[in-house]
């Protein structure tokens, strides 16, 4: 059985393997013209030919943009995994270039396949080996993208051994940093960190408590869109006002040839090596002479970008009960930046500077370290104790149907359930004022001074229950049949339950009978 | 820090290994999948000569080896050897070699003098330099576009020279995109 942790980002996946105490690299072995080479990642990106109606993945999704006539021929979609914060069930993308879209759960699973077929590739193990993996996903995933990220790759063929925020996975792996990966004394490391990770799509910031091998996040928090795939849209349109053209003007391929440069200009920055980043228009078909910017005025931009980010932070040390401003070192013993975007050395030097006091430690593996805590998790006695990092909720009628309130069910901070225990229950009584009842639930990242959902808002299915007795719990119903009723005196009650994956049922009762039925929240 | 210097360094172990007994079983000194950044500052800090110095030594080792490959040590054990060896300069050198890789990269391309010089020292450091065919198919793993030309008489779309040679570690990884001039038919 091969132990696996796959972190599923938004620009790159990597897998990390569990091998007799060590966690090494899976590498993507990919057959070029100087003989095999090896990438630390998986390129998350996809393209859809339009000949042939199949995907291609990874290296070969890159491969088919610069092949001749590509723009014609190929759709990329270069943050796919974007595209599963809004999914909802049947949901299809692509609707602006292919009529009737793509079926989105498809094309994700298609490219979990591939995945698994690029960890076949390395040879590593033997081709029947089955796969047990710890999936990892941004702690403030609203549900249905986790649904369907855990059920695609289980449909590749992969078993979810179990699933993990990836700010809990960096911080299981920052333990192994922190004692030069003697897994041993890794055990008994006894520390508070808060993780600082700012990945290619999302931004997530934890506070965990590290003792030996239980680790307790005490908050978290992120913001759901802010990545490295902003700071390349960002550098994008700087190139593209420096060429005086409207970048929203190019085509969508042309845009992904930017963008996709831009995120090149990008890693050389991180790599510290240059004062200026460059484009030559002609790579985009354009004409018109090299296009030059200095870092300076790039990272001016990417500091109002970051900015969030490190308040979020701040929000989220508050939340765990360190005061930031207070900075001091010896309650948090560190911040630690990982992500393909920490690399930066602006979000170093913003993080240090917002919390002087405090050390920052950067990552020596801004890639890897989130697959490498998914598998220490997944091959080690590791417990980890998360929590909620977003409201989740209902609109109800209140004041006798005359206004709308949201009813959170589970607040961001409510502890989840640790995997083999029992789940988290939560339940409702009320007395109905209609003859069905009708459920909308949603999440959101935050709610206003008035309890109003106010960011980050995602909508779950809606569910229809028949409070009426005289109507059966199977009953055809639609919300036009709703009518208002005050003879109804018995109570309904709603018991939520939410597993280790934060994957939430509802059974509803009716007092009445005592008929009741359960739901899934999120049916894909 | 200290823990580490009391520690043999691996040309330290890969010389015993290769003065006591040939083949013996051979564990990779790495410890991850990527060097550590302390890794990456023992590089820098007592110098890249000492470091150089060490990876010279590892391969007069596996030369010896090789050598005595006559009298008794199988072909697998010196393949072996030289994983180690690769992986050995990997996990140690990785940070600062794709470091250099990005800074030749940022070198203009007329400056073929301290470009020179560069590969010197990646070479040095063990990577291994590639360069592109003349019209081969561009393949953005290994080929980055640094002109377009256009010429008639060649496909669209394929390589019309090399303007600067690729670097990769000695176990495939890339450190640096060959730089092609890319054909364009207008």
């Amino acid at each position: 059985m091969a132990r696996l942790g796959i972190d599923y980002g938004t620009t790159n996946t990597v897998v990390v393997c569990a091998d007799r105490g060590r966690y090494p690299l899976v590498p993507q072995v990919v057959d070029t013209a100087v003989g095999r080479v090896v990438r630390e990642t998986f390129p998350s990106m996809i393209t859809f030919d339009k000949l042939t109606r199949e995907y291609r993945f990874g290296a070969e999704a890159e491969r088919a943009l610069v092949e001749p006539g590509a723009g014609d021929r190929y759709i990329p979609f270069r943050s796919f995994k974007r595209l599963l914060r809004d999914y909802t069930d049947g949901g299809r993308f692509g609707n602006e270039w292919i009529e009737g879209g793509l079926d989105l759960r498809d094309a994700l699973t298609q490219f979990a396949t591939a995945v698994k077929a690029s960890i076949r590739r390395s040879a590593l193990f033997p081709a029947d080996e089955p796969m047990d993996v710890v999936l990892t996903w941004p702690a403030n995933a609203n549900g249905a993208q986790r649904h369907v990220t855990r059920n695609c790759f289980r449909d590749a063929g992969f078993q979810i051994r179990s699933t993990l925020n990836e700010p809990s996975a960096a911080a299981i792996e920052l333990a192994d940093r922190l004692v030069h990966g003697d897994r041993t004394q890794a055990r008994k490391v006894r520390a508070a960190a808060a993780v600082f990770d700012l990945g290619g799509g999302t931004f997530d910031a934890s506070v965990v408590r590290i003792e030996g091998q239980d680790y307790t996040v005490l908050a978290s928090a992120g913001i759901e869109r802010l990545g490295g795939d902003d700071f390349d849209e960002a550098l994008a349109r700087l190139f593209a006002d420096r060429l005086n053209i409207v970048y929203d003007g190019l085509s969508h391929f042309q845009q992904t040839l930017l963008l996709m440069h831009a995120c090149r200009e990008k890693e050389r920055l991180s790599l510290g090596t240059v004062r200026q980043l460059t484009l030559d228009p002609e790579e985009l078909g354009l004409t018109g002479p090299l296009c030059r910017i200095p870092t300076a005025v790039y990272e001016k931009k990417l500091t109002e970008l970051m900015t969030p980010a490190i308040e979020k932070l701040a929000e989220v040390m508050t939340q765990a009960g360190y005061d930031p401003a207070k900075s001091d070192s010896r309650v948090l013993d560190a911040i630690y930046l990982v992500g393909g975007s920490s690399r930066l050395p602006l979000a170093g030097k913003m993080v240090t500077r917002r919390f002087p006091g405090i050390r920052v430690l950067t990552t020596d593996k801004p890639f890897s370290a989130t697959a490498m805590g998914a598998a220490i998790h997944g091959s080690e006695a590791v417990r980890v104790n998360d929590v909620f990092s977003r409201q989740f909720g209902l609109i109800r009628l209140a004041h006798h149907g005359s206004q709308e309130i949201f009813s959170p069910v589970f607040a961001a901070g409510v502890r989840l359930p640790e995997r083999e225990g029992p789940p988290v229950t939560c339940s409702a009584s009320y007395v109905p004022r209609h003859n069905i009842g009708h459920l909308r639930f949603l999440e959101c990242t935050t709610v206003d001074g008035n309890g109003y959902p106010s960011d980050g808002v995602r909508r779950w299915s809606e569910i229809l229950f028949p409070y009426d007795p005289a109507l059966p719990l199977n009953a055809a119903i639609s919300p036009a049949d709703i009518t208002a009723r005050d003879d109804l005196q018995s109570p309904v009650t709603e018991t939520y339950s939410c597993d280790a994956d934060g994957i939430i049922t509802v059974t509803i009762t009716r007092g009445s009978d005592g008929q009741s039925r359960t739901f899934e929240i999120f049916r894909p | 820090m200290s823990a580490k210097k009391n520690r043999p360094s691996p040309a330290t172990k890969t010389r015993r290994a290769a003065s006591k007994r040939p083949a013996p079983v051979i564990r990779p000194a790495i410890k991850r999948d990527a060097p550590s950044v302390s890794g990456a500052r023992s590089a820098s800090t007592p110098g890249t000569q000492a470091l150089c110095k060490e990876i010279a030594l590892l391969r007069e080792s596996v030369s010896a080896l090789v050598g005595r490959s006559q009298i008794g040590v199988t072909a697998d054990e010196v393949s072996a050897l030289r994983r180690v060896l690769a992986d050995i300069l990997e996990s140690r050198m990785l940070t600062v070699l794709q470091k250099l890789a990005a800074i030749r990269h940022a070198v203009p391309l007329d400056a073929s003098e301290v470009v020179g010089r560069m590969d010197a020292l990646l070479d040095e450091l063990g990577a291994v330099s590639f360069t592109a065919e003349r019209l081969e198919h561009l393949d953005p793993v290994i080929h980055e576009v640094g002109r377009e030309v256009r010429d008639g008489h060649l496909p669209d779309g394929v390589i019309a020279a090399t303007l600067r040679p690729g670097w990769r570690t000695a176990n495939g990884q890339i450190l640096a995109r060959c730089l092609v001039s890319l054909n364009r038919r207008a």
